[in-house]
């Protein structure tokens, strides 16, 4: 028998394998393994998301103990240290336009924009998987009504409903969180609104009913576990894109505000540097780049891991 | 199919009442009366004779028809930062928004399609490995970031091209003026160019797994002319990515034409939300937007067009 927790509809959907489908996992007669521990089998021989993954740990750990790191002030401003090259004797990534430690800063820094890569994402995750579920497993008038308001908030490119939506509100962290969240929404809705309708309609949830489970458990089991794969894919491609909203809004002034750190903000602040110290005001931006990227390749690992295809 | 185009056609009118609709809330949501945060602390009569003459005295249910009719006839009010009329201000900043995004759409479309192509076809090579890792960097990296660094590069240190602004009236087609495009195009095209190679890639490569190539090569056809038929076969995928990349362009060119201070519909939306300047947020919103939305419709209808099968579902 199959385990539980098996997707049928990865084996249904597989028309093509996956791109990185090299990256094969033995098996053979003596091996039994779950869908799941395959794909953390796979993951963990895939070089490249291995990397990545461990650069985003690198990351957001440095965040997350920067008190505890013996770091400068970050808020610390000090006007004879303006502008310190790379390299500087106690700045090792110097200093910025008001003399505050540049490492400290980037460190500190993604305190907010790492959070703010996957703390939007998980609660649009959670709001419009709940929709988009609801909507494919129920169907009819509902369905309609959900995917109708899915498809206005679809009609706005994503960056401008951000800019809208925090336009409106008015520049901090909070807003530029509220604004993102009302972003992605639409798009997880429908995603998962339609692996959820094809999953209803497949033989084995059927066959699942007329042995006499119950809604909650076709929800659990059959629903659930074969749209997890497709969203989590889907979700790590967002995370990099809301790293990238969230910065940009801080950027043009509208997410977090002085002299709080955090690398958009940084690299809106540095941008009258660039004749002075080039170097430095290009630092905060790699951060974005390479955390926005490794969450890309991570997606793009888990993908082929469970050849998903959408 | 005419049953298709028509249908699709009528579907955007809801979803464009809609987007009015969300445009005129978000507005409305934000806290206090448009006017005060303009006119500050001025006499109370003053105040409400203003907020009566720009009909802010009526209930907002009101206020969206009266603002739906008048946006639908042309009339999008008057600033009220400058006191000039908003629709000629937006269709002056349209007007340069469109042209860096017609300009980053080609060289996008000609940089993705190229490398994709190539990349495809000899998919599994070093030239594949680094076309797709490219890709990979174009879609992570912040528009205004590379911005950044082509203006250190290009006008800082090199000191060939202008790092903001569009010019001082010279005439259009004439490189004085086109200089000052070249930055924010490349910044703008990084992204579809990306998108674009990745789509063009896979399409590639799942044209050449189809038997019909392989009786290509039976009929013995060089490989030029293989690549040829797979690139015409893949064309219609790319040109729907394509499309939709033109409109997301438009609406994200905000944050690189701030870093240009260029003046387009980004620098205006940016200036009108710091100024809280309500009809020409509304306005600039709704125009990028609704257009949005018709380029949506656009690249449907070709797809169909394209592709039969899409209308007959």
């Amino acid at each position: 028998m199959k385990p539980l927790d098996a997707p049928a509809i990865t084996l249904a959907f597989d028309t093509a394998a996956g791109e990185r489908a090299e990256i094969d996992v033995p098996v053979g007669p003596g091996i039994q393994r779950t869908y799941w521990q395959n794909v953390r089998a796979r993951v963990s021989r895939d070089v490249f998301t291995m990397l990545c993954i461990a650069v985003l740990l690198v990351m957001s750990c440095a965040a997350i103990m920067a008190p505890w790191l013996g770091l400068d002030d970050p808020t610390a401003a000090n006007s004879a240290n303006r502008l310190l090259p790379l390299g500087s004797a106690g700045h090792l990534l110097g200093t910025d336009e008001l003399g505050r430690d540049m490492l400290s800063r980037l460190i500190y820094g993604g305190r907010i924009s790492l959070a703010m890569g996957v703390v939007p994402v998980a609660m649009a995750l959670l709001i419009g998987g709940t929709l988009g579920l609801i909507a494919g497993f129920v169907g009819g008038r509902t369905n309609m009504l959900i995917m109708r308001v899915t498809d206005v908030f679809y009609a706005f490119p994503s960056i401008l409903l951000a800019v809208a939506i925090a336009g409106s509100l008015g520049a901090g962290i909070m807003n530029t969180l509220l604004a993102i969240v009302i972003v992605f929404i639409p798009s997880i809705t429908r995603v998962t609104e339609s692996v959820t309708t094809q999953v209803r309609s497949m033989d084995f949830v059927e066959a699942a009913r007329a042995s006499g489970a119950t809604t909650s458990a076709i929800l659990r089991t059959h629903i659930l576990g074969n749209v997890l794969g497709p969203v989590l894919v889907y979700a790590t491609v967002m995370i990099s894109i809301s790293i990238l909203i969230a910065a940009g809004l801080s950027f043009i002034g509208l997410g977090a505000t002085p002299p709080t750190a955090e690398w958009g903000l940084m690299l809106n602040t540095l941008r009258e540097s660039i004749f002075l110290a080039p170097l430095n005001a290009v630092l905060p931006g790699f951060m974005i780049f390479i955390a926005s990227m490794c969450f890309n390749l991570i997606s793009d690992g888990l993908r082929s891991a469970m050849d998903v295809r959408f | 199919m005419l049953k298709y185009i028509l249908r699709r056609a009528l579907y955007t009118i809801p979803i464009a009442l809609g987007v009015s609709l969300v445009v005129f809330t978000l507005i409305h949501l934000a806290p206090g009366d448009p006017l005060s945060a303009v006119v500050g602390d001025a006499d109370q009569k003053m105040l409400a004779e203003m907020r009566a003459s720009f009909g802010y005295d009526k209930p907002l249910p009101v206020q969206y028809f009266v603002w739906l009719g008048s946006t639908l006839t042309g009339d999008m009010g008057y600033s009220l930062r400058s006191g000039a009329p908003v629709f000629p201000m937006l269709m002056s900043a349209a007007k340069n928004t469109i042209a860096i995004g017609i300009g980053a759409a080609v060289l996008g479309f000609v940089l993705g399609v190229l490398s994709g192509l190539v990349a495809g076809y000899n998919h599994g090579t070093w030239i594949d490995k680094a076309v797709s890792s490219s890709a990979i960097a174009g879609v992570s990296m912040p528009q205004y970031w590379l911005a950044i660094i082509l203006v250190i590069i290009f006008s800082v240190q090199l000191g060939w091209l202008p790092s903001v602004g569009s010019g001082s009236g010279e005439p259009f087609w004439s490189w004085a003026s086109w200089r000052h495009m070249v930055l924010p195009v490349v910044a703008l095209a990084a992204i579809p160019a990306a998108i674009v190679a990745r789509t063009a890639r896979a399409a590639v490569m799942e044209i050449l797994s189809m038997e019909f190539v392989e009786a290509l090569r039976a009929r013995g056809l060089s490989e030029r002319r293989i690549l040829w038929h797979v690139a015409r076969n893949a064309l219609p995928t790319v040109l729907a990515v394509m499309g939709l990349q033109f409109a997301h362009l438009l609406g994200g060119s905000i944050l690189v034409e701030t870093v240009f201070t260029w003046p387009g519909t980004g620098h205006l939306l940016n200036m009108a939300i710091f100024d809280r300047d309500v009809p020409v947020l509304q306005g600039t919103i709704m125009l990028l937007a609704l257009f949005f939305v018709l380029t949506n419709l656009v690249v449907d209808i070709l797809q169909a067009w394209a592709d039969p099968r899409i209308s007959r579902s």
